[in-house]
């Protein structure tokens, strides 16, 4: 994944925030997306001008002790996210 | 031609009948109950032609043959989608429902998760049954209304329930079919009654053969996941309902429950249902 890209929330899904979970919701597609605590955090961070190294960078700083793993884990909830249609890259 | 008017949940749907199926109708709705003055959506026509059964709407035939038991199902499935079909003003849940002192437990889950199996044998250690299939729920509401409708047990649920009830000592208070046998709520508890009952808490029920017992607390986006599925209204309701089910899933604790058999439970499940 470039990590110059953009990840781009899409408007069509309902979204409730359940303690530090997430829940998509798109109407026309009847999809329900569960988003773990990570899956959320980055999902908050998705809005159209963060790029994804800027996302990962954000995280690693708020949470230093899970740093190693946090490219792999962006790129895994980005991917989640983008095969259901919740972002688009730019 | 005898009729009769169910109602549930804002909606009214009204059966003709035979009078010789009195004794059927009754069996099926002795629960449910019926607004007089409500000037029905649909009606469903039973008709009996020298014991050849037929169901139909308007011009659709929904049953055609000769076994009591199998009427009785069709009926009962049309029943409950007429009432909930076009149903606008909350959540219907494919769910069973149980309840004790106003306070309710709903399991909701697909066919063959084992929800009647389960709301059965709890009916029969003193938990009001409700219903083994759907329920509703008002908008801003937490209040369940349940279809009650005598438990549609699989022949192979009613091995499980051997040790608590004995079909053969009932054979002329049920309806025995070649798959599955409705058997009244009171043979189950004697002091079971409707209820509008406050969901106190869900459990999502997964019958598994020789699985092990599992019972796990789900965080409230994983209930929402779950419980989403269970919805079978959404397309009537503002946004599918989604807002709907997250305020559920948010003021209510909700278990995944895996089981094969019910000496697993143990007093775990009891532990948690409302008391």
């Amino acid at each position: 994944m470039p990590s110059n890209d953009v990840p781009v929330p899409s408007t069509e899904f309902s979204l409730e925030q359940l303690d530090n979970e997430l829940l998509l919701y798109h109407p026309a597609k009847t999809l329900t997306v569960y988003m773990n605590e990570t899956a959320s955090l980055v999902w908050q961070l998705c809005d159209g001008k963060r790029t994804v190294s800027e996302i990962v960078r954000q995280l690693q700083v708020a949470y230093p002790e899970a740093a190693g793993d946090m490219q792999s884990d962006v790129e895994q909830a980005l991917a989640i996210f983008s095969e259901h249609g919740a972002i688009t890259f730019c | 031609m005898p009729n009769r008017v169910i109602s549930f949940a804002g909606q009214h749907l009204a059966i003709d009948f035979p009078r010789n199926l009195t004794e059927l109708i009754a069996f099926l709705y002795h629960d449910n109950c019926s607004d007089l003055r409500a000037v029905p959506d649909v009606t469903l026509v039973v008709t009996d032609d020298d014991g050849q059964l037929m169901l139909s709407r308007g011009s659709t035939v929904l049953y055609k043959g000769a076994e009591p038991s199998e009427l009785a199902t069709s009926l009962i499935q049309q029943t409950i989608y007429h009432l909930i079909d076009n149903n606008k003003d909350g959540m219907a849940l494919h769910a069973a429902a149980l309840s004790r002192d106003g306070k309710a437990v709903i399991f909701p889950g697909a066919s063959g998760s084992g929800k009647t199996s389960l709301s059965t044998w709890l009916a029969t250690r003193g938990f009001n049954y409700l219903t083994d299939e759907y329920v509703f729920i008002k908008k801003n509401s937490n209040v369940i209304q349940a279809f009650m409708r005598p438990p549609n047990v699989k022949v192979s649920g009613l091995a499980a329930l051997r040790g608590v009830f004995k079909l053969d000592e009932h054979e002329h208070s049920t309806i025995q079919g070649k798959h599955v046998a409705m058997i009244p709520p009171r043979l189950l508890n004697p002091g079971n009654k409707p209820e509008n009952a406050e969901i106190k808490l869900i459990v999502f029920p997964k019958y598994v053969q020789a699985a092990p017992f599992k019972l796990q607390r789900l965080s409230k986006a994983k209930a929402g996941l779950s419980l989403m599925a269970c919805l079978v209204n959404a397309r009537n309701l503002s946004g599918h309902g989604f807002d709907e089910a997250a305020r559920l899933v948010r003021n209510t604790p909700a278990y995944d429950l895996q089981y094969s058999s019910f000496e697993q439970f143990g007093t775990q499940l009891e532990r948690i249902l409302p008391t």
